[in-house]
């Protein structure tokens, strides 16, 4: 499975696999274009200080055993058996914020335009590399192979693969 | 990663074949991440509390500054930027005016019927030609260096009437040249102008200095002093470099000051030096716009200049041949990584003007009162080159470009080319044999779509539907370079179009030369325009610098608007971040010049859109 | 091996996927009350008219068929026979099993008030059947009593608002939300609630229902002497487990049935998961229901993997921690509340539509509250279950996010 590595001690604090998230979600697609005001809503990423003041990237990490699939209380949130993505039904969402609520990493929020809906990383869905890696200059942002065997073990005694309830 | 690559598939060959070699092309995959904050202009370094960029969760900057200001700054400085560079040559070239008239220097004026016009026309006056010279080049001198509340006299003579006067009533009017650009950096420095109309309508002043000097003027200076332009059919491409001579490959904007060499190359010293070096004689090697600029007035230097090789891209290429014995600089578009090439193939470089100061080349400050001895260095060190390296180096110029391209148009030999008027071209354009007229000028840059790449597939497309194109500056360079400024390329134009080519045997694709002359584009314009007794906004002509590369372009380009024309970019010009800037030069300007840019990507869709604009100006016309 | 389940919802179907993780071939049968699968928590938004009833469903429309499961929709478990290892139904039938979960839920819970068994519009909103009761009811007009102000009881009464129902919320404590919110965080929601309407009588409590002859709902009387007249009540104080069926069995039960970290219970071969049972919960220690869907779904799993034969533990089993949102002002809360007394700092910040506030005790976060502007919440409440310093206090604690905590395994997974 690919899965996203992030190495925060390439970042540059530059924002730009911010940048190439929104004008991914946005209706051009193009850097040029993407509101970058927040017409088009809020990337899905992001790049926050740490305690040294140093930046971290930061993005889904579509969890072996997502929490927030867990939570999600009308089946809009799956982890995808094939792909092992944690996808994000909009049609389906509620907005009851479960998995907002609980993630332990906060990387699903309300959509910051109408506020009504979940919105997360997809992935760039379809597309062979994520725009965020993409734009990347520093390679603090990567794209792996992940064997989907060596899991998010962060329950003792392991669990297997979880697919949430979908 | 996959190399960059050009409408020119010579150039494209030549350069796989030299793997050795790094150019820009190479350089294009690994730059492919760009800054999305630069690209749309809301990255704000004026202060200490910055960088700060526009995202969602910060929609201002620290100071408060909105996207609108950020964009309005960047945009603005970099137009007064673009001003300078320009002011900077026209400076330069009258001052070298002023000192031939003076008779500091033993240079001859070669455009004498042009010096005495002006003399007339713009009432500089003068008793002779000495007098002329000096009177023409200090009033430049001094309208340039007004302060910005007188405004520049000679506006008013060498701007089209119906212009004059609206800018004139729309404030448009620039004071002193230079103080305008000290303004602009005021203007846009910390926490001063937050305004961005008032920072747009300053940008279209600059422009409006930069046309009638930097541009129009620097021509006239120019021609005044090396000869006008004729026209006449000449060789371009790598082709154009002959391995056994001396070759002096030329960069920059400034044929007032490379020009020197072009008769002390001559001399019989000249030929002396040459051939103790084992060499045939000296060659100048034409590259960029200074290149564009000799080609224009090669009818008086034609032993010496052997020809055009290409625009800024192609200059690295060009010295990676081998066959280039010395570069001399004496403005932009001598690109830094030239010198990387230059040292592989031991090249040694000369710059004439520290503000194009190469890192290893040696200043040799142009004096035009010491121009022999600059020239005897310059030759000096070209041959001991010629000597030195030879040897060590691998000579392979590829068979490359074009040994008919029609070159030497301007806005009199086109009119005299005519018949001395407009009225047959006005003619072929009602009878609708003629669309109307495209210039496709500007740069070359390496992101819309490769070197050229939209430039050449553009210019293919508008001939194809009888818009005759006229181009100038390194669009020259890439258009001769794939044969589309020679006779033969009438037949990739429209049936229409391509019958008046055959008939006048003229290629669909009118070579104007170098960026300079895109003041003349204007004249022309602004002699068809009179001829028609309209303003410029109702010609059924459009403005494209699709592959606008640099500060200099937006210069240009606010000039365009200012003379109200529709102005087509591929690339945007770091203002999308701004819903009000771009609103205003994609629309709302319109309403105050005539003027707008329309950004499109697409080499299709950009042809279906200039196409709908003259269609639209050909209705007003009553076409 | 043969699966009985006992339920439908979030604990029942998410066992239901777990044991197919692990046997593919052992049987699966679902018994429910239900007649169709749907998640609770939608039922507001079913009630408010915003969703149809069959946009409830939280599952694929295939996937009992898919995991192999059956499913006896409408059919209630009636007793258990530990001894036959069966269980009876209210059908007469009779299911047997190798391995059983009860995850049979909870019911509203009826506070001791005169006439709310006799009362004949009083109801709970627990199943759909209560929402087309209430629905039913609310069209008769005179408004709607809610008795409880917690979640169960907010969301009946924004529900109704939204339909235009006149809505009386009847609260003990000092504020709506007590459990979930602070008085500040609750006081900017009452603010809205009464500006769209609805009236709030906190420090009150119901003490009889008032009814007309035909035993039909006219109003309600209040400890302090107040009638207010209503066509409905919604009693919304809370939820007991559904464990009659463990009647005469040695099944441990306290308020739930009583499970361990595996979710068994005190009889081998039951398990039982959901708001049927009571647990360590992780953030007080202690042994308690903890009726959240996160939690359901979670023992619902554990309580399959081990069914099936593994031995696994859940996640953690934090049970304080509740999401809302009420006319566009979205809220999240983990832990405390308020400080419950010395050696616990607060800090609080308030501006705009955004409410925040944080405990803090031993540099570690005990309570938190975002209202408004939500996002990166899940931050805090990791912090706050997995007992972890913040790092951070006074102004710095407002902007925690996980950049602070970062720790990437190799596989690209993040830990605290």
């Amino acid at each position: 499975m690919l899965r996203i590595l992030i190495k925060p001690e390439l970042c540059a604090g530059c924002k730009n696999c911010q940048v190439a998230c929104l004008a991914e979600h946005s209706p051009s697609g193009s850097v040029w274009l993407a509101d970058l005001s927040g017409g088009h809503g809020r990337p899905r990423n992001s790049v926050e200080l740490n305690s040294r003041d140093l930046p971290v990237p930061l993005t889904c990490r579509h969890c072996q055993e997502p929490e927030c699939v867990t939570a999600c209380i009308t089946g809009a949130l799956s982890k995808n058996p094939a792909t092992g993505l944690v996808e994000h039904d909009q049609g389906r969402c509620a907005g009851c914020w479960m998995c907002v609520m609980s993630c332990p990493f906060g990387m699903i929020s309300p959509e910051a335009l109408e506020k009504k809906t979940a919105v997360k990383c997809d992935f760039c869905q379809g597309r062979e590399t994520p725009r965020c890696v993409e734009a990347c200059p520093t390679g603090a942002i990567c794209l792996a192979e992940v064997s989907p065997e060596t899991g998010n073990n962060t329950t003792p005694g392991e669990a297997p693969k979880e697919e949430g309830l979908h | 990663m996959r190399v960059c690559i050009s409408a020119d598939q010579v150039l494209n060959d030549f350069l796989a074949a030299r793997s050795g070699v790094e150019t820009s092309f190479n350089r294009v995959p690994p730059q492919a991440v760009k800054c999305g904050f630069g690209m749309q202009g809301v990255c704000c370094r004026l202060c200490s509390n910055g960088p700060c960029r526009i995202t969602p969760k910060s929609p201002r900057g620290v100071c408060g500054a909105s996207p609108d200001t950020m964009v309005a700054r960047n945009f603005l400085r970099a137009v007064a930027a673009g001003a300078a560079c320009y002011l900077h040559i026209v400076e330069n070239a009258a001052v070298n005016l002023r000192e031939i008239g003076r008779g500091n220097s033993q240079l001859p004026l070669k455009g004498t019927g042009l010096l005495n016009e002006l003399a007339d026309s713009l009432e500089t006056g003068g008793r002779d030609r000495n007098e002329k010279a000096v009177n023409l080049a200090e009033r430049v001198l001094a309208d340039l260096y007004l302060p910005r509340n007188d405004k520049m006299r000679l506006v008013q003579k060498l701007a089209y009437g119906p212009r004059f006067e609206l800018w004139r009533q729309g404030g448009l009017l620039p004071g002193g040249a230079k103080s305008e650009v000290f303004d602009a950096l005021v203007k846009t420095s910390t926490n001063l102008s937050s305004d961005p109309v008032d920072m747009l309508l300053h940008s279209l002043r600059l422009g409006i200095a930069t046309g009638l000097y930097g541009l129009a003027m620097t021509n006239k200076i120019n021609d005044i002093i090396w000869g006008e332009p004729q026209i006449r059919t000449a060789r371009a491409g790598f082709g154009v470099v002959d391995p056994d001579y001396v070759n002096i490959m030329i960069t920059g904007h400034q044929q007032s000051l490379a020009g020197i060499l072009q008769d002390a190359l001559l001399s019989p010293e000249a030929a002396d030096m040459a051939r103790a070096a084992g060499a045939a004689g000296f060659r100048i090697i034409g590259s960029t716009c200074v290149g564009q600029d000799m080609q224009l007035r090669a009818a008086h230097c034609p032993e010496v200049f052997a020809g055009q090789t290409g625009n800024n891209f192609t200059t690295e290429a060009l010295v990676a041949t081998g066959a280039i014995d010395l570069v001399v600089s004496e403005f932009n578009c001598t690109l830094p990584g030239m010198e990387t090439v230059c040292r592989q193939m031991l090249v040694p470089q000369i710059c004439l003007d520290d503000v194009a100061k190469k890192q290893n080349a040696e200043l040799l400050p142009f004096d035009i009162r010491e121009t022999r001895a600059i020239a005897g260095k310059i030759m000096r060190g070209a041959a001991d080159s010629f000597a030195a390296r030879r040897k060590n180096v691998t000579v392979n110029v590829p068979s490359h470009g074009y040994d008919d391209v029609l070159t030497g148009l301007s806005e009199k030999t086109l009119k005299n080319f005519l018949g001395g008027s407009y009225k047959p071209l006005i003619d072929l354009i009602a009878a609708g044999s003629i669309k109307g007229i495209a210039a496709v000028v500007g740069c070359s840059n390496l992101t819309a779509g490769g070197h050229d790449i939209f430039t050449v597939g553009m210019t293919r497309e508008l001939i194809k539907r009888d818009i005759i194109v006229l181009s100038a500056g390194c669009t020259s360079g890439a258009l001769e370079n794939v044969g589309l400024m020679s006779p033969a390329a009438a037949e990739l134009a429209g049936e229409s179009l391509k019958k008046v080519c055959l008939s006048l045997g003229i290629p669909p694709v009118l070579n104007f030369g170098p960026c300079l002359a895109i003041g003349r584009l204007e004249e022309t314009a602004a002699d068809i325009a009179a001829e028609l007794g309209v303003d410029l906004p109702k010609l059924p002509l459009i403005i494209s610098a699709p592959q606008w590369l640099e500060e200099q372009a937006l210069a240009d380009g606010a000039f365009g608007l200012a003379l109200g024309l529709t102005l087509h970019l591929a690339i945007p010009p770091f203002i999308t971040g701004s819903e009000l800037v771009t609103g205003i030069l994609t629309k709302g300007l319109e309403n105050i010049t005539g003027g707008r840019v329309i950004v499109d990507g697409d080499i299709n869709s950009t042809v279906d859109r200039l196409e709908a604009v003259i269609l639209d100006k050909r209705a007003g016309l009553g076409l | 091996m043969k699966y009985l389940i006992l339920g439908a919802s979030a604990a029942g179907l998410s066992a239901v996927r777990a044991i197919r993780q692990l046997d593919a071939g052992g049987e699966i049968t679902v018994l429910s009350r239900d007649r169709q699968i749907y998640s609770r928590c939608l039922l507001p938004e079913v009630l408010a008219g915003r969703k149809d009833p069959g946009a409830t469903r939280f599952v694929p429309e295939d996937f009992l068929e898919r995991h192999g499961a059956r499913w006896f929709g409408g059919v209630e478990a009636t007793r258990l026979l530990t001894g036959e290892k069966a269980v009876l139904a209210d059908t007469g039938d009779k299911f047997t099993y190798h391995r059983l979960l009860i995850a049979t839920g909870a019911s509203s819970f009826l506070p001791p008030v005169e006439n709310i068994r006799k009362g004949r519009q009083v109801y709970g909103l627990r199943n759909l059947e209560d929402v087309e009761a209430i629905s039913a009811a609310a069209g008769k007009g005179r408004g709607a009593v809610i008795m409880g102000g917690g979640l169960v009881g907010v969301d009946a009464a924004a529900a109704l608002n939204e339909r235009g129902v006149s809505v009386t919320i009847i609260e003990a404590a000092g504020h709506i939300l007590p459990l979930q919110l602070d008085r500040r965080a609750a006081e900017r929601y009452q603010h809205i609630f009464r500006k769209r309407g609805m009236e709030i009588i906190t420090g009150e409590m119901v003490t009889r229902i008032l009814l007309d002859g035909d035993d039909n709902v006219t109003g309600v009387e209040l400890k302090g002497g107040r009638t207010i007249p209503c066509a409905l009540v919604v009693a919304a104080a809370g939820v007991t487990p559904n464990i009659s069926l463990l009647k005469d069995t040695a099944v441990e039960t306290g308020r739930g049935i009583r499970v361990d970290e595996y979710q068994e219970t005190s009889v081998a071969d039951i398990f039982a998961a959901g708001d049927v049972c009571e647990s360590l919960e992780a953030f007080t220690k202690k042994i308690t229901t903890t009726p959240i869907w996160p939690l359901a779904v979670q023992q619902g799993r554990v309580a399959g993997w081990n069914m099936a034969g593994a031995r696994r533990k859940p996640l953690n089993n934090f049970a304080f921690r509740n999401s809302m949102e009420f006319y566009g002002l979205p809220a999240v809360s983990y832990g405390l509340t308020e400080a419950p007394g010395p050696g616990y700092e607060t800090f609080t910040r308030e501006s705009g539509e955004s409410y925040k506030k944080f405990i803090l005790k031993n540099g570690r976060l005990r309570g938190a509250i975002l209202q408004g502007d939500i996002t990166g919440a899940g931050v805090y409440g990791a912090l706050i279950r997995e007992n972890i310093p913040a790092g951070a206090t006074g102004e710095k604690l407002f902007g925690l996010t996980y950049a602070d905590f970062f720790n990437q395994l190799e596989d690209g997974s993040f830990i605290f």
